[in-house]
This record gives C-alpha cells, sequence and structure tokens, in this order.
C-alpha cells in the first residue's frame, strides 16, 4: 500500500532546515571564538581552556518517530579541578614560606661570614692568640698595642655583624608591612570579584575568565599567608586566614602593622594583626610566615652575640682588673664596662690612652706573663649552654645552625617546587591549552561551518527550484 | 597524558633553569677550588671546617710559642754553659793555688783572673735575650744582679740580687692546657740561697779571688825555715792563722765549685731536655697540621677530576636541553597547516 505525505506530516519546512543551519553556523562560530580566546590565552598565567558544549535540540514527534531540530549552544565550559587546585594553593603556600626562608637566610649567611677570614669567629680567634703575643713578651708595648688592635677588630666585627643583621631584620619588617599592603589588595580584589561572579552567576551565565582571574589571586594570596577556601553555590569564595574569615562574599577584612618594639620584632618592628579587632593572625605557612620566622630567628641570633660579647667583656674584665700593667697600675678594666651588647664592645679608654696598663702579670713583674696565659685561656671555659660551650663552640653553633637553617629551607623549598611543578602539570593536563589540539578543533570547526553554509545555500537552491516550478 | 603548550614550556624551564643551576654551581666550585665556601653548603662539614680554622690557628700560635721558648731556652743554655766553663776554669785555678806551691806573683795573676770572672759571671747572669733580662725570674727589664764595690779597692765584693721574683717562672702555652718552663731562675743557678752563701756562685769567686791574694808562699816560708843566710832566717816560722784561712779557702772552694758546677751541669740537661720536650712537641704539631690541612682539604676542598668531569656532563645535559627543547617548541601542527 503506498502512502502519501502532506507537508504537515514533516516535522521541519524547509526554512526550519535553514534556521538549523544557521544555528549550526552560529554554534560553529561560538566555537571559533572560544577556540580563539583558547589561542590567545596559550601562556596566560592561571588561564582555564574553555569549550563551547554543543546538544542536539529537543526532537520533534514526526512522521516515522523523532526529527532532529539541529544543534544548541549549551554553555562555555572551563576545564576546572577543584581538587588539584586546592593541591596547587597549598604547594604555593609551602614554596613561599620556605623560599622566603631560604632567600633571607642566604643574606643573613652572606653576613655573617662563617668560613671565611673575615667575621667574629677569626676575629676571636685573633684576640685570643694575642695574649699570647703578649705573654711571649710581657714587657712589650708593641705587644700590648697588638692585644689592643685585636680587641678593636673583635668589638668591630661584632659591632659590624650586629648592624648587619639589625639591618636585616628591619628589612624583613619592612617586607612584613609590604606584604600586609598585597594580601589586603588581594582580599579587596577577591571580594570584587566575587560580586561579579556571584552577580552574573545569577544570570545563569558562566563567568569562566572572572573565575580564572579569582583563582589566580587566591593562588598569589596562598603564596603569601595559610589561607584555606570554601565555594559555595552561587560562586562565591569565602577565604580564611587561619581560622579567621579574611574574605566572605563581597565583604573582606584587612591585616595591619601593629607596632611592638619589644620582645623579638626589634626596633621598629611590629606584629601582623586584624585591624578590625587588633589580635595577631596566626601565621604558618607562605612568604609572611617565612619572613617572619626569619625575623624571629634573626633576633634570637642578635641575642646570643649580645651574649657572647657581654660574657667576654665580663670574663676578660674580671681578669684583668686582678693584673698589673707594665706602668704597675692595677684594677684597670679591659673593656669598656658602661656599654652593653655586641655593638659596644669597646676597649676601655685608659687603655688606649695609655696600652701599658694592659696587664699580662698576676704579680708587680714585667716578666710574669701567667694573667696573659690565664686570659688566653679563656677561651676554653664553657660558659654557655649551662656549661656545655665555650665561646668558640658558641659561636660556632649560631653559625652552624644557620647553615643548617638555609640548608633546610633549600631542601624543603627543592622539595615544594618540584611538588608544585608536578601538582601545576597536573593542572595543566586538564586545563592548559594545546595549540596542536585547538588546530584540530579549528579545522573541525573550519569544516562544520562550511558544510552548514553548504546545507543552507542547497535548501536555497530547493526553495529556488520549487519557486521557478510556479 | 594531555601535553599542553605550557607544560612543554614550563617542563623545559625547569630543566634550563636546573641544569644552569647545576652548571652555575660546579662553575663556582672549579673556579674557588672549594666545595664548602659557606656553612650552607654542608653544615656538618662546615662545623669541622671552623673547627679545623680554629684549632690550626691555635696552633700556629703554640708553634710560635714553642718557636720563641726554644729560643729563649737556647740561649739561657748557652750563657749557663759559659758560667759552667768559667767555674770549671776556676776550679782548675784553685787546684794549682790549693797545695801553696805557688808564687805571690802567680797568686796575684790567679787572683785578677779570677776577678775577671766575676765580671764574666756577673755579665752572664745579666745577660738578656730580646731585650729581656733571662736570670731574673720575673725581673726582666731591670738587671738582676747589681755588684757591690769595695769603695776603696774598687773591688766586687758582694753581689746583690733583686729583691723580689728571682725565682719567678716563666712559662710558653704549647697545646691545649699545656705549658712549659722556659726560664731559668738565677735562684736556681746562680744564688741557690741566698746573697753569699754556699749556694752563690759569685761568692764563691770573690772568697777564691781574696784567699788568692791573702794566701801564702811556701817556697818563702821554706827560704825562711831553712837559709840562714837569708835576712828574715826563722827557723820557727809558720805561717800566719791568716794564711792558713786562705789556704783553707781556696781547698774548699773546689768543693764549692764543684758543687756550682754541678748546679749548672743540672741546668744545662734540664734545659737541653725542655729543648727536647718542646721540639717534640713542636714536630709533633707540625705533624698534625699537615694532616688538618689534608682534613681541611678533604673537607672543603673540591676534588677538581670528579668536578670537571661533572661540570663536563652538565654542560652537555645543558646543550642537548637547550637543543631538544628548541625542537619541541617549534614542532607544532599550525606548521602545516595550509
Amino acid at each position: 500500500m503506498s502512502t502519501t505525505y502532506n507537508s504537515s506530516q514533516l516535522p521541519t519546512s524547509l526554512t526550519g532546515i535553514m534556521q538549523m543551519a544557521r544555528d549550526a553556523l552560529l554554534a560553529q562560530q561560538a566555537a571559533m571564538n572560544v577556540l580563539s580566546h583558547n589561542v590567545a590565552n596559550v601562556d596566560t598565567e592561571g588561564y582555564h581552556r574553555q569549550r563551547v558544549s554543543l546538544t542536539s535540540r529537543y526532537p520533534l514527534e514526526g512522521y516515522g518517530g523523532t526529527w532532529g531540530q539541529g544543534v544548541n549552544i549549551q554553555q562555555v565550559e572551563r576545564s576546572y579541578q577543584s581538587f588539584i587546585t586546592r593541591q596547587e594553593r597549598t604547594e604555593v603556600g609551602n614554596l613561599g614560606r620556605w623560599e622566603t626562608e631560604r632567600d633571607m637566610l642566604m643574606r643573613v649567611e652572606e653576613l655573617v661570614g662563617g668560613l671565611t677570614d673575615y667575621g667574629v669567629g677569626n676575629a676571636l680567634t685573633e684576640f685570643w692568640n694575642s695574649w699570647e703575643d703578649l705573654a711571649n713578651d710581657t714587657d712589650s708595648v708593641t705587644a700590648r698595642l697588638n692585644v689592643i688592635g685585636r680587641a678593636k677588630d673583635l668589638g668591630t666585627s661584632f659591632g659590624n655583624t650586629y648592624t648587619d643583621l639589625d639591618n636585616i631584620r628591619k628589612e624583613v619588617n619592612v617586607e612584613m608591612k609590604s606584604q600586609i599592603d598585597t594580601i589586603n589588595n588581594y582580599a579587596r580584589r577577591i571580594a570584587a570579584l566575587n560580586q561579579q561572579i556571584y552577580t552574573i552567576t545569577g544570570r545563569s551565565q558562566n563567568p569562566n575568565d572572572l573565575m580564572d582571574q579569582r583563582d589566580q589571586l587566591v593562588k598569589e594570596l596562598g603564596k603569601m599567608a595559610n589561607i584555606t577556601i570554601e565555594e559555595e553555590s552561587n560562586g562565591s569564595l569565602t577565604v580564611y586566614l587561619g581560622s579567621e574569615t579574611l574574605v566572605f562574599r563581597n565583604e573582606f577584612r584587612t591585616l595591619d602593622w601593629k607596632v611592638d618594639s619589644t620582645g623579638s620584632t626589634g626596633p621598629s618592628g611590629g606584629n601582623v594583626v586584624w585591624s578590625d579587632d587588633q589580635r595577631q593572625v596566626q601565621l604558618y605557612s607562605g612568604q609572611l610566615y617565612g619572613a617572619q620566622q626569619v625575623r624571629d630567628y634573626v633576633t634570637e641570633m642578635l641575642s646570643k652575640l649580645d651574649d657572647l660579647a657581654n660574657t667576654i667583656r665580663d670574663e676578660v674584665n674580671a681578669l684583668h682588673e686582678t693584673g698589673i700593667g707594665l706602668d704597675g697600675t692595677t684594677d684597670n678594666a679591659f673593656f669598656r664596662t658602661d656599654l652593653d651588647g655586641a655593638q659596644s664592645l669597646q676597649v676601655n679608654a685608659d687603655l688606649l690612652n695609655d696600652p701599658q696598663k694592659v696587664a699580662a702579670s698576676a704579680v708587680s713583674a714585667t716578666g710574669d706573663n701567667s694573667l696573659a696565659h690565664d686570659i688566653f685561656n679563656l677561651q676554653f671555659e664553657e660558659h654557655f649552654d649551662q656549661g656545655q660551650s665555650n665561646y668558640n663552640d658558641y659561636y660556632q653553633q649560631l653559625v652552624v645552625e644557620l647553615g643548617n637553617k638555609i640548608d633546610n629551607a633549600k631542601t624543603r623549598a627543592d622539595a615544594s617546587q618540584a611538588s608544585l611543578e608536578q601538582t601545576e602539570s597536573w593542572q595543566q593536563q586538564y586545563t592548559g591549552v594545546n595549540l596542536d589540539e585547538e588546530m584540530t578543533n579549528m579545522v573541525n570547526v573550519q569544516y562544520a561551518f562550511t558544510a552548514a553554509s553548504k546545507v543552507n545555500s542547497a535548501v536555497d537552491e530547493m526553495i529556488q527550484t520549487l519557486l521557478a516550478s510556479v | 597524558m594531555r601535553v599542553t603548550n605550557q607544560m612543554k614550556r614550563n617542563q623545559l624551564l625547569i630543566d634550563l633553569n636546573r641544569l644552569q643551576n647545576d652548571v652555575f654551581v660546579s662553575q663556582q666550585v672549579l673556579t674557588t677550588g672549594t666545595e664548602v665556601a659557606k656553612p650552607s653548603d654542608n653544615p656538618s662539614d662546615a662545623r669541622r671546617i671552623m673547627l679545623l680554622q680554629n684549632s690550626s690557628s691555635r696552633r700556629d700560635q703554640y708553634l710560635q710559642n714553642i718557636s720563641d721558648g726554644v729560643a729563649r731556652m737556647s740561649y739561657s743554655e748557652i750563657q749557663t754553659q759559659y758560667a759552667q766553663d768559667l767555674l770549671v776554669e776556676a776550679r782548675t785555678i784553685a787546684l794549682t793555688a790549693s797545695n801553696g806551691a805557688t808564687t805571690d806573683s802567680d797568686r796575684a795573676s790567679m787572683a785578677e783572673r779570677i776577678d775577671g770572672m766575676i765580671s764574666e759571671l756577673l755579665s752572664i747572669a745579666n745577660s738578656a735575650h730580646e731585650d729581656q733580662y733571662i736570670f731574673g725570674g720575673f725581673n726582666t727589664q731591670d738587671p738582676p744582679y747589681q755588684a757591690i764595690f769595695d769603695p776603696t779597692t774598687n773591688d766586687v765584693i758582694g753581689v746583690q740580687d733583686q729583691p723580689q721574683n728571682m725565682d719567678g717562672e716563666v712559662y710558653r702555652t704549647t697545646a691545649d692546657g699545656q705549658q712549659v718552663r722556659i726560664n731559668v731562675p738565677g735562684k736556681n743557678l746562680f744564688m741557690t740561697g741566698t746573697t753569699g752563701d754556699s749556694g752563690d756562685m759569685f761568692q764563691i769567686l770573690i772568697d777564691l779571688r781574696d784567699a788568692l791574694r791573702d794566701g801564702v808562699d811556701n817556697d818563702e816560708l821554706q827560704q825562711k825555715q831553712l837559709d840562714p843566710l837569708d835576712p828574715s832566717y826563722d827557723p820557727l816560722a809558720t805561717w800566719s792563722p791568716a794564711q792558713y784561712d786562705s789556704l783553707t779557702t781556696i781547698q774548699q772552694s773546689l768543693q764549692r765549685l764543684d758543687d756550682a758546677a754541678e748546679t749548672a751541669r743540672n741546668v744545662i740537661t734540664r734545659i737541653g731536655t725542655d729543648v727536647q720536650r718542646l721540639q717534640a712537641t713542636e714536630n709533633r704539631h707540625q705533624d698534625v697540621a699537615v694532616k688538618e690541612q689534608e682534613h681541611l682539604g678533604d673537607t672543603q676542598g673540591a676534588d677538581l677530576t670528579e668536578w670537571i668531569s661533572k661540570f663536563q656532563m652538565q654542560t652537555l645535559a645543558l646543550q642537548q636541553a637547550i637543543q631538544v627543547g628548541n625542537t619541541v617548541l617549534q614542532s607544532s601542527f599550525v606548521n602545516f597547516m595550509q
């Protein structure tokens, strides 16, 4: 039995087909647009590749079954892996901390110069040895001038090292203040982006590029401090610094620098606090934490230098005051007693004016060198670490501890760097742009566009044919 | 695995950076010859290096102390040897004079020689090394011994030492916690007792000189006793008590001079032993210093053979990485699109 059809039984008219072809053209144009966007951002840091998500239109019921209605642009998707992003944020925080510690401590190491011929260690050895030179030549003014010269060198070494370290501490404080400004700026910008993303998401659109920008800011922020993130379904990110909220939707809190010259901060130092309640910010990761760690460690070093210099002053003075100078005088302090600390280890002015007052003898006779021996032997006395370390040990421990800290920071920074590289590579696998892939897609899109165009012109010819028959 | 352009670029940059860093480290090591230039290069080695540097510096000081000590002791030894030689010579004179067979002129000449020896011994006792008196104990700036002169004859009639610190012992530090005495206090050599007593070397010579001057002439005595034609003939002539005392003094001085020479010998022996001990310590320090330098070289210095081969491999790897990177980054589908 033969069947006859009329146009009402077909689901789509010729113009409907042209409509489908037009939609196909628009879909491919959109695909080309996104593809072009991907190519343009092939090297953009933090860019997540995008794809036009196309779906076939809901089919129509018709004769013989369902009939396709062409293509529909569903959305522009962003390749995003939240797990990898979280991982990346953790690694970036660790890297920020360890790189900061490594770089700043390496500067400290250059100034301390533990293995070089300059610096406190060498000056200390020369100072002790000068007393033996005096013991070899007890009635010599030249040997006394040598002792004074070595003592001045020691004082200068202490002073220079202390000043250099103190300058680093000040620079770190300045750096921390600058980092606070940067964090505040990031928090403000993330809050602003939250607002924009919330608004666009509310319109059922995908603010992909804004999300990329926000992710990049969050990553930068994560490099500076220990942050955690919570994502809301409306597209907003809540950023926590420690356990405190830094950004919530379009609101943000700021950090402040609270001047506190006591304790570990040093002169003109301070601490990182929340601007609103002035409570100290709990840091345990990121560049800001690294800087804080270095500053506190440098303060510890300065305190140890003070301790070392003061002990040398007191112990040498205690012995020297019992001795008798070449001029027969006694009870002369070798170092100034009115000054305190590593910056102020200075030879008593009376001895500078009259070197004969430098004592080498315990009795009133120039040939006795027992006091010079005793002062030389002071270096073996264990005055530090509860009687466990002598002067040289104490200083060497200071230097070795610094070396260990740098070594540890280097190792941890390298490990964090390797881990971050791996995570970033992993992230790139999912979200990065591959130009070959884009070019292949481009050829596809180009052909699809051409094909849709052909359909359009074919239908047009069909319509022309029909019209010509009229 | 999906490989993106950024992955390729980042990986290349990471690899290049790592290789360049390796090459840079090798470059630093090879140009300085030092593997541990900073404590952070190897903290445990840095600790060892600082200990070695410190020990080496102290060892240099000890070697200097020993050198100075040996010089002083050698000088003291020479001077003591001179003193001993004087004592031996004085004994020979005393021995000659002790049998009473010498003439007045012989004794006068002997007395003059002994008088000269007193000055020589005083000069020895006041000898100085590098402007420091060596036998004065702690008295190194002022002469430790002063002669007392007879105002009439201008003869030395005694020698006075410094009132204090003549027994001062001067030490040199020769190793950690180790000191060696490097002086001979005059109290141990020239005046082992108090001034003028039996241990006073000067007094022995002064007594001998005076005894020689006051002493007897046997020939003269015999002539008095035996020659009736001699105007001074006196068959009952004998030595006066004073003359007997002089002879006794001369004879006693033999023992005293023996004792003094024995003292000088003992001092010389002790100096010799101490110098040997110092030289043994010096040799030990020098041996240890060589080993320390080797250890320091091993710890701080670079094994050039190892580092040069490492450097060559690193530069080769770097060149390869650059070449590979160049190829990888330039290979793209874009190049083949019409």
